[in-house]
């Protein structure tokens, strides 16, 4: 495992802890530096949507989707953000997307989980009724 | 009360029962209740079991979500290049 994939992992573990500064620290660290892996983006997404930042995860998954363009991961994390922000109807079409073309792939797992999260209304009463 | 999606056979007689009536009782003003019959009982403990049902699928689809997204993240640091 190379220094990169390392500081990804820890600012990863820091974000699962709720240390989100710390985690965005490492992260623009990262992108100072010129290693603008679309990887970074994700993690920097992930960090504003469990903010609940949603047009700002929404803008970091975009610019890692520039970078890479068929990067499934980043595709349902953007789906996720999408359906936070009461998008569902774009949130839909990228998350059925991604069931069709990598069915069984852990991403596609994550597209499936989210679509029935939503079907059961989950997001609404997660995030305090926002619809 | 929202109830949705219940898979039982007789669905729309339990969705009926449930939403022409308010706000369940407590377990207390149940059994001190004048008047109360072993109908009503039933009536109450089938909304609560109702409710378990949906919390549990909820809860059950929060943490699909949260380990699938883990996955994700992992997976996708794990294979960079």
């Amino acid at each position: 495992m190379d220094l990169l994939q390392r500081r990804l992992g820890r600012s990863h573990a820091l974000i699962c802890q709720g240390s989100f500064t710390q985690a965005r620290e490492i992260l623009h660290s990262i992108l100072a530096e010129g290693d603008k892996h679309g990887t970074v983006f994700m993690l920097l997404g992930y960090c504003a949507l469990a903010e609940e930042k949603y047009e700002e995860a929404i803008k970091w998954y975009g610019r890692g989707l520039e970078k890479e363009p068929g990067n499934s991961a980043l595709q349902v994390l953007l789906g996720e953000a999408l359906l936070m922000g009461r998008k569902e109807h774009e949130a839909k079409e990228i998350l059925v997307q991604i069931i069709k073309r990598d069915e069984g792939s852990i991403n596609a797992k994550l597209a499936r989980a989210l679509i029935e999260a939503e079907h059961l209304g989950v997001f609404t009463i997660r995030y305090g009724g926002k619809k | 009360m929202r109830i949705e999606r219940i898979d039982i056979n007789n669905q729309s007689i339990f969705s009926e029962a449930v939403n022409e009536s308010k706000e369940p009782l407590s377990f207390n003003e149940t059994i001190s209740s004048k008047g109360m019959n072993g109908q009503s009982d039933m009536m109450y403990y089938l909304k609560l079991q109702i409710e378990m049902m949906r919390e549990s699928r909820e809860y059950q689809a929060i943490s699909n979500v949260l380990k699938a997204k883990h996955d994700a993240a992992t997976n996708a640091i794990r294979n960079m290049r």
